[in-house]
């Protein structure tokens, strides 16, 4: 009997300990990571070396743009040692770039923010399915889904674009975009003028 | 006596006067601002910025290249290539807009989808309209 419970002790120590919480999930700009707030107080709920985790993040974004957002699965083992994925930049980020417009609109299906074409969604669907999450679906899928996202954005997605109209479209949106802001920028001071 | 205090307000004025306006420049000079940027502080630490990451305005370049694939600080841009290089089902892909249901094909699984979504919202409304 004695020896049955000494094989049942050795086997539990060899039993791994899964850990049950929940992966954090967030989008940290590239080599930008700092230990204050919203990073600093996430991690310091799991108990992760904050200094050490910044640290290793930045270097591991060394050789990319600064300030790339970059959406990052941290799963944190019981030991306080973590796991760090990071995955390629938000779907949202490359289609506004690529549509070269710097924020989408505040009422899609209403007004258009930029323009791509088929080809441009069919390379970052390229792009994105190479992700963990997206690595099942097919390229198919990865577009429809990418036309979803471009229409949420405001951005429209055609067969084809003249570069010289696409210009002057730009031209006017960035007088859209800064009379908005304006607007904007006046309620929020009206706003401050009633609480105040 | 009148004239003794008239006296003494002014050499008040000329000489205690003009000496103590100088008494404050013998403060230690303000230490310059550094060249760089500083980071704000918040209760925690350095509060993490958000950077402004500039986007392509030449027309030509939009249209030719995806700009934005490349976001490593090495490397080009992904160059368009002509039609023929991309898959067929690429032009016959919906950018409209959601299809109605009257012109979804009712042997599509699509259809079926659609029309318990909008059966569920239906009945989800009317059950909201029941007083008790």
């Amino acid at each position: 009997m004695s020896k049955a419970a000494g094989k049942l002790k050795s086997l539990k120590k060899t039993v791994e300990r899964v850990t049950h919480t929940s992966k954090l999930k967030t989008n940290i700009p590239a080599g930008m990571a700092a230990a204050g707030p919203p990073l600093g107080p996430m991690l310091g709920q799991r108990a992760i070396n904050i200094a050490a985790f910044c640290k290793d993040f930045n270097a591991k974004t060394a050789e990319m743009k600064e300030g790339v957002p970059l959406p990052c699965r941290i799963s944190v083992n019981s030991d306080r040692s973590y796991d760090l994925a990071i995955h390629h930049p938000p779907a949202t980020f490359f289609l506004k770039q690529a549509a070269g417009i710097q924020r989408g609109t505040m009422t899609p299906g209403k007004e258009v923010a930029g323009m791509i074409t088929l080809k441009h969604l069919y390379e970052i669907a390229a792009i994105k399915i190479q992700d963990p999450p997206n690595v099942l679906l097919t390229m198919q899928q990865m577009c429809e889904m990418l036309i979803s996202i471009a229409r949420t954005c405001g951005i429209k997605v055609v067969r084809e674009i003249d570069p010289a109209a696409y210009g002057e479209f730009l031209e006017e949106r960035k007088l859209i975009v800064e009379q908005q802001r304006r607007e904007l920028q006046e309620k929020r001071e009206a706003k401050m003028l009633r609480t105040g | 006596m009148t004239s003794l205090t008239a006296v003494f307000q002014m050499a008040r004025q000329r000489l205690i006067a003009p000496a103590i306006g100088n008494w404050a420049r013998f403060y230690a000079a303000k230490p310059a601002a550094p060249a760089g940027k500083k980071k704000k502080l918040g209760k925690l630490g350095p509060i993490m910025e958000k950077k402004v990451i500039p986007v392509e305005t030449d027309a030509n370049k939009l249209v030719n290249y995806v700009c934005g694939s490349n976001y490593m600080k090495t490397g080009e841009d992904i160059k368009i290539k002509p039609d023929s290089e991309y898959p067929d089902w690429l032009w016959t892909l919906n950018t409209e807009g959601i299809v109605p249901l009257d012109e979804l094909d009712p042997n599509s699984k699509q259809y079926w989808r659609r029309l318990r979504k909008l059966a569920l919202r239906r009945n989800n409304q009317l059950s909201k309209l029941k007083k008790f």
